[in-house]
């Protein structure tokens, strides 16, 4: 059975229920419409976007559904992506939005821990300028930060 | 990149990111600081442990901790540790899992049932609070600072030096450090340490402070001795600063398991310090893998209390950057009170030919003062300023010579002495590594220079080893802390006005560093003029030890007549004998092997027979941590049991003044390196303490009317009473094989002496060691 996904920009795509349903806001849908052949409009995701998060979900659609206790580790390790994942991984944050859309937890997952490896090790300046974000701190501000923050740099 | 990430998804990666690069996050901008700062769930008050629950033992051993902080990875990295600190001081309290219970044990359950009532306790007073309308609604660690600061500042001290205590932010702390101490009983020296917190250090009124607060005790005494003016001279000025002695030797850092929790504790043990009125003595040798940086925290937060650092001026053990050690020996305000004390690379050092014959001129000081020759000791004193003096000089002129010139030092070789380039001599005369640059050598040769030039004079109180070095430190950690008390026992009943005696702030600081080694006040030393005064206290060889003092006035005290007796001269009744608080330094035939153990012995054992008068002026002062206390000598196969002062392990004595002297000598070092210190050679040991006493020169003057007039009896929460109790557990737990072994003593004894109980844990989940041996403080 196919289900018809459609992009913000109107772009159709016919994929196997059992892949959509990796996300978990599709088959909440998919459920309370029952068996019908409507498409499914995904607005906030563009054409791009899901044919890539159409891809993941055909790769890992045997994995078997993550079971909540084991997300709810407050220590998360972000070094055990799957090689396919990180390859997948290199495009830009609108995927993971997708992902945190669609409601496909695994996705977000890896984008997450994709993101925080290139936190990781920065400076704030460097993360700034890795993800384009503008500093909203007066300086007055920022320097009281470096100050507090200043004892615990590596020597 | 792309489009920015919601709040949701980024609260999401910063669950990935480990402690170290939370302070990257929270610097990227406002709505990353605020996220890092509301949803890492490492930073979780709530998951605290009551240290009842952690099951190492009776509920009342730990009543004076509120929570305990435990880190479960123990080998986090270095920056990782010092992130969680400063999540600490930021208010939060950073932490991974509670090496506790397993969860959905019994004991969790029970943990997370005290945690619940704590919680409605809290609301409960919260609520109270808010209906008094006193103050804000603050969040849960605010009110857990509050109970704490609540408590007597001497438990409060404690909880800061041992556990958690959450300040809420630095300033926030050091608000309600300063509001506790306002209302503090000592109010007069409470305001001024409360200056010094906002204003920085000034040495000035700290020695007015704390002056000040002996009035009373010697207002009160009524002390006879015939040696009015020397005494008077060097006892009235002392402050009263116990000294909180930390060694990193014990702690092992990075490399070890201990590490985790003590970078942890480092401006805790600072301010624990600054707060409770103690002095800190750091010794920085072994050091291995401490960041600079913090234990430059741990300095800076003692907030000019009394300091004294030990060095291995070679940096073999001590990981510092040069800079830092530099900065702190010279440049940082707040510690304007370093002294390095004992290295036998100090010694090495002082006898290389740039030193000029620095190292002769001190050995012979040293003779000098151990035979109290005063005059001669003067004389030398005189050509040792001289030198110092020249070579300050020598040193400016050198790096003013090579600043001018723009180039590197060495382009020709000189003459090794070469009056003219002390420090290019000193760089040459060193053994450095080949690939050392000549910049390095000539910075490790300034800083080493300046190092014995601004004190060079502590090179007096060292010994030749190591060994007895170690109980110089420790000695001289002791009398800066009590000889003051003992002093007043020396002034005659019919000397001059007590309070007359109290000088102005300038001539106070002026007389401590004149009597370092006469009891002239001519004496003032070059150090003293430069601002630095080695010794707060009495000296080892200050005039409280007048050349008069011999052994005509030393009288042999009834408590070690017995078979417990260290060697040691006790004090007679102050109220009717003339006695002198360093006899047995000046005990000429016994001292010659070991004169200054022997000295650092007799200052604990005279303590036992202070007056009654002056034990409210020892209790107002902080009651615990007895990391004040207890000295292990590191590299020792023993708990620092010595020959000659080995008693039974369990005594018969019944009195906190006899077990003082005694208990104290078997954590003190052994007064003979040579001497086997295994637990079979207790009995010998017992045979040499009745020997080396029976052979102390002293003569018997005391009456017994006099004896009775001294019994004093140690407070039992006092640090000394408390490091006794301690002292003759560890003894007990030696005894027993199965739970001794010298790593583990090591561990323990550092977990007791430091109050550190998570150590304990850490040892718990080793494996192999004895709970017996874990609860050492349970007897405490």
């Amino acid at each position: 059975m196919t289900v018809i996904l459609v992009s913000s920009d109107n772009q159709d795509f016919k994929v196997d229920k059992e892949v959509a349903e990796r996300s978990i806001l599709i088959k909440n849908m998919l459920e309370d419409v029952g068996e019908s052949d409507s498409p499914i409009p995904l607005p906030n995701v563009t054409a791009a976007v899901l044919t890539k998060v159409i891809e993941y979900c055909e790769h890992h659609r045997n994995d078997p559904v993550q079971v909540p206790e084991e997300t709810d580790d407050p220590r998360k390790r972000s070094n055990d992506i799957e090689e396919w994942d990180m390859k997948f991984m290199q495009v830009d944050h609108e995927i993971i939005l997708a992902a945190n859309y669609l409601d496909i937890k695994p996705l977000l997952d890896v984008g997450c821990k994709t993101v925080a490896n290139i936190i990781k090790g920065k400076t704030p300046e460097e993360i700034r300028k890795a993800f384009n974000i503008v500093n909203d701190f007066t300086p007055e501000e920022e320097a009281q930060i470096k100050k507090e923050n200043e004892w615990a740099e590596d020597r | 990149m792309g489009p920015q990430l919601p709040y949701e998804v980024l609260a999401l990666i910063f669950h990935y990111l480990p402690a170290s690069d939370m302070f990257s996050i929270l610097a990227v901008n406002r709505l990353w600081r605020q996220i890092s700062l509301m949803e890492t769930k490492q930073i979780d008050l709530s998951e605290c442990f009551p240290m009842d629950c952690l099951g190492l033992g009776d509920d009342d051993v730990y009543s004076d901790f509120d929570f305990v902080l435990v880190i479960k990875d123990r080998y986090m990295r270095d920056r990782d540790l010092r992130v969680v600190t400063a999540g600490i001081l930021a208010g939060k309290m950073a932490f991974t899992e509670a090496v506790g219970p397993a969860i959905g044990s019994e004991a969790y359950l029970e943990a997370q049932k005290a945690i619940a009532q704590r919680r409605a306790q809290q609301q409960q007073q919260q609520v109270g609070e808010t209906t008094m309308a006193n103050t804000l609604t603050k969040p849960t660690s605010t009110k857990v600072l509050r109970a704490t600061i609540n408590e007597e500042l001497r438990g409060f001290s404690r909880s800061v030096a041992t556990y958690v205590l959450i300040p809420q932010t630095r300033n926030t702390l050091r608000k309600k450090i300063l509001e506790r101490l306002e209302y503090n009983l000592e109010q007069k020296e409470i305001q001024e340490y409360s200056w010094m917190v906002e204003n920085g250090i000034d040495p000035f009124a700290f020695q007015s402070s704390t002056t000040a607060s002996l009035t009373h005790w010697r207002t009160t005494s009524s002390c006879s001795s015939s040696h009015a003016s020397t005494s008077t001279a060097s006892a009235k000025q002392y402050p009263l600063v116990p000294m909180t002695h930390y060694r990193f030797q014990d702690c092992c850092f990075a490399k070890d398991w201990g590490s985790a929790m003590d970078i942890n504790k480092l401006p805790m043990i600072g301010l624990a310090a600054a707060i409770s009125g103690q002095g800190l003595v750091v010794d920085l040798e072994g050091s291995y893998g401490a960041p600079s940086k913090s234990i430059k925290q741990m300095m800076a937060f003692c907030f000019g209390a009394h300091c004294v650092i030990s060095l291995d001026l070679n940096f073999r053990h001590t990981h510092m950057e040069l800079e830092h050690v530099a900065e702190l020996l010279s440049e940082n305000p707040l510690l304007y009170n370093i002294d390095i004390v004992d290295s036998p690379a100090y010694h090495d050092l002082i006898r290389l030919p740039a030193l000029r014959g620095l190292g002769e001129m001190m050995e012979r000081m040293q003779k000098l003062c151990l035979d109290l020759d005063e005059q001669e000791l003067e004389a030398t004193l005189q050509q040792a300023r001289v030198l110092l003096k020249a070579l300050d000089r020598d040193i400016d002129l050198e790096e003013a010579e090579r600043a001018n010139k723009k180039t590197p030092p060495i382009s020709e070789r000189r003459p090794l002495d070469d009056p003219r380039w002390p420090v290019e001599s000193l760089s040459q005369q060193l053994k450095f590594a080949e690939d050392t640059s000549i910049v390095a050598k000539i910075r490790t040769a300034k800083v080493l220079l300046k190092g014995v030039v601004y004190h060079g004079v502590s090179g007096l109180i060292n010994t030749r080893d190591r060994q007895s070095g170690q109980t110089l430190l420790h000695t001289l950690a002791w009398r800066r802390s009590y000889s003051v008390l003992a002093a007043p026992a020396t002034q005659p009943a019919n000397s001059t006005t007590p309070t007359a005696d109290l000088a102005t702030p300038t001539a106070t600081l002026e007389q401590q560093s004149s009597s370092l080694f006469s009891s002239s006040p001519s004496s003032s030393s070059l150090f003293a003029s430069k601002g630095y005064f080695w010794n707060q206290g009495p000296g080892l060889f200050s005039s409280s030890a007048p050349s008069s003092s011999t052994l005509s006035e030393m009288t042999p005290s009834p408590l070690m007549s017995g078979s417990e007796s260290s060697g040691g001269a006790a004090l007679t009744d102050s109220t009717t004998e003339s006695v002198s608080f360093e006899l047995s330094m000046s005990a000429p035939a016994s001292a010659q092997s070991t004169p200054l153990l022997a000295s650092g012995l007799s200052s604990l054992i005279n303590i036992s027979a202070l007056p009654a008068a002056f034990s409210s002026a020892l209790s107002f002062r902080r009651r615990s941590l007895p990391v004040s206390t207890l000295w292990i000598p590191e590299d020792s196969e023993d708990i620092g049991v010595g020959e000659g002062t080995q008693p039974e392990p369990d005594s018969d004595c019944d009195e906190g003044k006899d077990d003082s002297g005694v208990e104290m000598s078997r954590v003190s070092r052994s007064s003979s390196p040579d001497n086997g210190s295994d637990q079979e050679n207790d009995s010998d040991n017992e045979t040499a303490t009745s020997s080396n006493t029976s052979s102390t020169p002293v003569v018997i003057a005391a009456s017994v009317e006099a004896q009775a007039k001294r019994e004093w009896v140690i407070p039992e929460q006092h640090p000394v009473a408390i490091s006794l109790r301690m002292a003759r557990k560890l003894l007990q737990l030696k005894a027993n094989p199965n739970v001794y072994n010298k790593d583990g003593r090591s561990a323990v004894v550092c977990a007791s002496y430091m109050g550190f109980l998570p150590m304990e844990s850490l040892l718990i989940e080793q494996g192999g060691y004895s709970k017996e041996l874990i609860r050492i403080r349970e007897t405490m």
